[in-house]
């Protein structure tokens, strides 16, 4: 289970993150949302390793991971996904997912037991163009290609950074069902960040709500849905 | 006719020597953005150190040869350790100042400690010999130089092609921060890219002392320059770009000597520069060199 607790961070004058809790439970899609600004992609940042908090903890299950690096994160058990494709794009589709495979699992080799590139590319349906470079792929694949890499680290929470993003219905609907297959088969927590609250909304099991680096709202989708704080945020106060 | 070939193996010879330096500062370049003038005194340090052995008695060539490689080696990592490792994430600037720091104070190390003066080396002339094919004479040392050249060359593609740390290095030369999401430990990253370039010092040290047959204390201060130039030209960051940097500036070197009346030598610097400005005036990115890609808002 990852937990995040009481996590805090400044930028300058800027306090991009305040005493944000956040847990995300195996077998969980947790939705976050709030306006641009609002702190989640720090939060993702702090997470995953890039930034060190000034305060509060990162855990999942009995590690820390606050202040320890992407790399500690990563062989740890978290993985992500980028609202802007980060691929490797001179390298081909198979050593994109190579590498996260044979570097990701140190701390965790039962989670990658069984793993193999070509089931991951297999399953993510990339089987036929695994000796391409990643950069000539269309964007949908890139997509798939990018969730094929992260689940390569036998992750045990996956952060999604606007995995909707520049997709249309059909697209998007596809995509929620790939990512409920993801959940069940191996249990994991799921993190999903989006603007599409129709995409979140139908996707997952709980959503945390931020502004301006504080969580303000937390519950089922129903829950923030008529949740006035949220509705606040989203459509502006009524005078 | 003679002439010709023989000033072309001239060209490859200093082609290749341009092409490994080049390279190591294109692959540490590359990897971590950092342009390091200090590369020359890895090799320095690699020169002087075959100069204290053979101040020690040794007298074998191979023995001279594994010295300069390894100290190469240990150089460039204890660099990395001690200069660079403390301002891996501080802008350019700070790890180009840091880079001239380390190569003022082991030039001037060098001239306190050993000598301002250049210091005989003889160990490595029985590479450097002169003999006939035919009616060519050809220089040993020439035809090492560019069958080494093409051997590293092939091994760095092998190496950075097919096995999985070659392929860390190479995603982490376009995107370190996602590499480190996968897991891949940025200083064993980082410490392989150094290494592979003091491992290119070392032999481009070799090839220098063979040639010159003494060490001083801007013994590799000044081929670096050069280098430098040739992945400027070639594009910088971009392997294949300094191999052919190098090897293009090599040509230019040789044929503009050729060209020029003998009293207009002192002008061959000059005017090789010249040519490399009018080249990146037309390809500003370098001969290879590709458009720099914009990254996202991500760290």
């Amino acid at each position: 289970m990852l937990s995040v607790e009481q996590v805090s961070k400044r930028f300058g004058g800027v306090q991009a993150l305040q005493d944000v809790t956040l847990v995300c439970r195996p077998g969980e899609i947790v939705g976050l949302i709030g306006p641009n600004g609002a702190g989640k992609s720090s939060l993702v940042n702090v997470v995953t390793g890039l930034i060190a908090p000034d305060g509060g903890q990162v855990r999942l299950g009995d590690r820390e991971l606050a202040g320890r690096g992407p790399e500690f994160a990563a062989q740890s058990g978290v993985a992500r996904t980028f609202q802007n494709l980060r691929l490797f794009k001179q390298l081909s589709v198979r050593q994109n997912v190579e590498v996260a495979l044979t570097s990701g699992h140190r701390h965790r080799p039962d989670r990658v037991a069984g793993l193999t590139v070509d089931a991951l590319l297999a399953q993510q349906g990339l089987s036929d163009l695994a000796e391409a470079p990643a950069g000539v792929l269309s964007y949908g694949h890139q997509r798939r290609l990018e969730i094929a890499r992260a689940l390569a680290l036998g992750p045990e929470v996956m952060l999604l950074d606007e995995p909707a993003a520049g997709m249309n219905d059909q697209e998007t609907e596809a995509l929620a069902l790939t990512i409920r297959e993801i959940r069940d088969e191996r249990s994991l927590g799921i993190i999903v960040i989006d603007h599409d609250l129709g995409f979140i909304m139908g996707l997952c099991d709980r959503i945390t709500v931020m502004d301006m680096g504080r969580v303000v709202a937390d519950g089922t989708p129903e829950a923030i849905r008529n949740d006035p704080v949220v509705i606040e945020i989203y459509l502006g106060t009524v005078h | 006719m003679d002439y010709a070939i023989q000033q072309i193996v001239n060209a490859l010879a200093f082609g290749s020597e341009y092409a490994l330096l080049a390279l190591g500062l294109a692959l540490v370049f590359s990897i971590m953005g950092l342009v390091n003038f200090a590369h020359g005194e890895i090799i320095a340090v690699a020169g002087y150190s075959v100069f204290f052995a053979v101040a020690l008695g040794l007298q074998s060539v191979l023995g001279a040869v594994t010295i300069a490689i390894v100290m190469g080696i240990v150089t460039a990592l204890v660099f990395e350790r001690v200069a660079f490792r403390p301002v891996r994430y501080a802008p350019t600037t700070t790890g180009l100042l840091t880079a001239f720091g380390v190569s003022i104070v082991v030039q001037n190390m060098l001239t306190l400690f050993v000598s301002p003066k250049a210091r005989a080396v003889p160990v490595l002339g029985p590479l450097n010999q002169t003999f006939f094919i035919g009616p060519y004479a050809v220089s040993s040392l020439q035809l090492l130089e560019l069958a080494v050249t093409i051997v590293a060359i092939v091994a760095l593609v092998l190496f950075l092609n097919r096995s999985l740390l070659g392929l860390a290095i190479r995603a982490a030369a376009r995107d370190f921060s996602t590499v480190r999401l996968m897991g891949v430990k940025a200083n064993r990253v980082i410490a392989t890219g150094f290494a592979l370039s003091g491992f290119l010092a070392g032999v481009v040290s070799v090839f220098i002392l063979a040639r010159r047959g003494s060490v001083e204390p801007d013994f590799g201060s000044a081929p670096v320059i050069k280098a430098f130039v040739a992945c400027v030209l070639g594009g910088f960051g971009s392997l294949a770009g300094a191999a052919v940097g190098g090897m293009v500036l090599g040509f230019l070197d040789v044929a503009i000597l050729v060209a020029l009346p003998q009293k207009f030598g002192g002008l061959r610097d000059a005017l090789t520069y010249f040519l490399v400005g009018v080249v990146l005036f037309w390809r500003p990115q370098g001969l290879l060199g590709r458009t720099v890609e914009l990254g996202d808002k991500e760290v």
